[in-house]
């Protein structure tokens, strides 16, 4: 409820939006290299624990592998509507997707 | 111009706290573990709130206000199903059985209700506000 009512009013303003869906992907996009080079270089531990479930799979800074899972294909979303909206401004702000 | 420009501080003031408080919990929520432990499900239930407490200092068009009129009532739909299903004796005939069982096995006299759950726990109440 929190979270909704916090990302609906920093979404009223079109800039202070802009501002937190541009953290928002660097932040996803960060835990998403620190998942993958945790899973390359240390497999068997999380963060400073030791790994005990969903071993061999990504699990970034999460304990289930299915949360980092959503968390990383919200960051996805969030990227590709980005390129959209570089290459085709017009289409993506038709759309209502971002711009 | 100068009462309007003192007007005008206070509220981009509390908008640039709105979007720092919602910027760094939206950062920092996944590192801890994913924040699944009930701490850090009310720390950030409470910096959320501010931020959200923040956001009320600037006013909304009518468009907003529907919007979020209907999520609130949404959220009101949700807490009045679960409230509805621990208070006794609400709606008798959809009762769980355990409570009968229950009564029956330990010859107390239990209060029925539709959860199998006497009451709702505190870690629910908090993801139900965090989220």
């Amino acid at each position: 409820m929190t979270a909704f009512l916090s990302g609906f009013f920093v979404g009223a303003s079109r800039r202070n939006g802009d501002t937190l869906v541009w953290f928002a992907r660097y932040a996803i996009l960060f835990y998403a290299i620190y998942g993958l080079l945790a899973l390359a270089l240390t497999p068997n531990m999380l963060l400073w624990a030791p790994k005990t479930a969903y071993l061999g799979t990504m699990t970034a800074s999460f304990v289930n592998h299915n949360t980092a899972a959503t968390f990383v294909g919200a960051g996805v979303i969030l990227w590709s509507c980005s390129t959209g909206c570089r290459c085709n401004p017009c289409g993506f702000r038709r759309s209502g997707c971002c711009c | 111009m100068i009462d309007r420009l003192h007007l005008k501080l206070p509220v981009e003031m509390l908008r640039s706290i709105q979007l720092w408080l919602t910027i760094a919990v939206l950062s920092l929520a996944p590192l801890f573990f994913g924040s699944v432990d009930q701490v850090w499900v009310a720390i950030w239930t409470v910096l959320l709130s501010a931020a959200a407490l923040c956001g009320l200092a600037e006013p909304l068009s009518a468009a907003h206000v529907r919007l979020l009129l209907a999520f609130l009532a949404l959220c009101c739909a949700y807490a009045l199903v679960a409230i509805v299903q621990v208070v006794p004796h609400t709606i008798d005939p959809l009762n769980d059985p355990i409570w009968q069982r229950a009564k029956d096995l330990l010859g107390t006299d239990l209060s029925a209700r539709i959860s199998s759950r006497a009451e709702i726990p505190p870690v629910a109440i908090g993801h139900f506000l965090l989220l």
